[in-house]
């Protein structure tokens, strides 16, 4: 495949892959032109894919997500900009990062940082193999945990309760 | 796999679900309303334990159907050749009745886009298709279903229309179709053409397997949300769709606001009502 038809090809689905992920989120509308593709069709899709995202990663952080309401997606937005994962992995590192991001940029405000590690947590344990070595090493002081399977066609949920009086849960695949 | 590969031998599936995490407890309690089982074959790439006896429990039950997102036959950068190994140990670990992928690219320069891109009709495509088509052929015997995808933009460079474009790629390739005749109902509302009429220019030999779902529309344009309970114009198209062509399976498609699976079971009812009445 190398004639000019198919490195034009070539550069154009470059050009859109491009188009469609380094600038994502961005809340002023990028040049989105292509001679190729009507301009607002591009951004309406790719504003498909950010919200695909932010509606992933908010159910991956639920914490943060009840706790930033309406910001979380401002942030998220602010987020995307810089970052995309070529994964098949992608969600879960989207939330991980945005998480990390998220608690550099949140450090002044304590009631979020804990939301932070609380869902970083969860995603943890809910995507080991060795969930309940997980909770046993867990960075919080651990009081008691119990796994609760009482809806045989439904996820399996593990409540962890700590020192502090928190009580966090998790829903797992028995 | 040989150029003279008939479609029409492939086995009757009957109707089934695509496998989501959220059914497998449940899967069992409705046996009797799934004949087979569609997997997206990325969730099976894992060597974990775990993922693979749940394969093995999937596999002694069921007959299935892997179904891969990113194979990106589509893609002028050629196969991605990580994906495509693992895709041809699944095939291989499966040996089901046959594969699908779908018409679309989702990876260019090294950048994966997470979402499935549609290409230009041209002949540029219709040679990149080809390429990797063969590409991936030469690695498996596996029959090969392609998917055609909602458009959420197109190009004003096409050389083809929509359904010369897919009788071209059927022409061209070994290939079958797996018609998501909830992506037809959704392009044919949003760029106004009469799926009918689409339908009828295609290869009915080929018409092996088809998705339906739900869709949903907001801000004047129809969406690919596989979320809601298909709607009755899906369900008149399905029948068209069965009524002129070779169908052999029929998957229902449901990856959001996902429901009891109970709950699924008329749709899954309706559609094998209407495979038996008119395939």
């Amino acid at each position: 495949m190398s004639d000019n038809e198919i490195a034009e090809l070539q550069r154009q689905q470059a050009e859109i892959a491009r188009r469609l992920t380094e600038t994502m989120g961005a809340e002023s509308q990028p040049n989105l032109h292509s001679p190729n593709i009507d301009s607002p069709q591009l951004h309406a899709h790719r504003e498909t894919l950010v919200r695909k995202r932010i509606h992933q990663t908010s159910t991956l952080l639920p914490y943060c997500h009840r706790a930033l309401d309406n910001e979380f997606e401002k942030y998220f937005r602010e987020f995307a900009l810089a970052h995309h994962f070529n994964s098949v992995d992608a969600i879960r590192l989207d939330a991980l990062h945005f998480a990390n991001w998220l608690a550099a940029k949140a450090r002044p405000i304590p009631w979020l940082a804990s939301c932070i590690r609380l869902d970083r947590t969860r995603i943890e344990i809910q995507h080991s193999t060795r969930w309940g070595v997980k909770i046993l090493r867990l960075d919080y002081a651990l009081h008691h945990w119990k796994l609760d399977q009482s809806q045989p066609n439904k996820k399996a949920t593990v409540w962890i309760f700590l020192n502090s009086g928190s009580k966090l849960r998790v829903w797992l695949w028995p | 796999m040989g150029n003279k590969f008939s479609f029409a031998t492939l086995p009757m599936l009957g109707v089934g679900i695509g496998y989501r995490q959220p059914f497998r407890n449940q899967l069992f309690l409705q046996r009797t309303a799934i004949d087979f089982l569609e997997l997206v074959a990325d969730h099976f790439f894992s060597i974990s334990l775990s993922s693979q006896d749940e394969l093995a429990c999937l596999q002694r039950n069921f007959p299935t159907i892997p179904h891969g997102l990113a194979l990106s036959l589509g893609s002028a950068d050629g196969l991605d050749p990580v994906y495509t190994k693992h895709f041809v140990q699944l095939l291989n670990s499966l040996q089901p009745a046959w594969c699908s992928d779908h018409i679309a690219f989702t990876r260019a320069n090294g950048i994966d886009i997470g979402h499935l891109t549609p290409l230009p009709k041209t002949r540029a495509s219709l040679r990149v298709l080809r390429h990797n088509i063969t590409a991936f052929q030469d690695q498996s015997p596996i029959p090969l279903l392609l998917e055609n995808i909602t458009e959420p933009f197109r190009y004003h460079d096409d050389q083809y229309g929509d359904a010369d474009f897919l009788c071209e790629i059927c022409e061209q390739n070994n290939v079958g179709i797996l018609m998501d005749v909830t992506n037809l109902f959704i392009n044919s509302q949003n760029y106004r053409f009469d799926p009918i009429t689409f339908l009828h220019r295609l290869p009915r030999e080929r018409l092996v397997q088809l998705h339906f779902v739900g869709a949903r529309y907001t801000e004047g344009q129809w969406h690919d949300a596989h979320s809601t309970p298909t709607q009755e114009e899906i369900w008149q198209l399905l029948t068209e769709v069965v009524k002129y062509g070779s169908v052999k399976g029929i998957i229902l498609e449901r990856d959001l606001n996902i429901p009891d699976l109970s709950e699924l079971v008329p749709e899954l009812q309706r559609a094998r009502t209407i495979l038996e009445e008119f395939g």
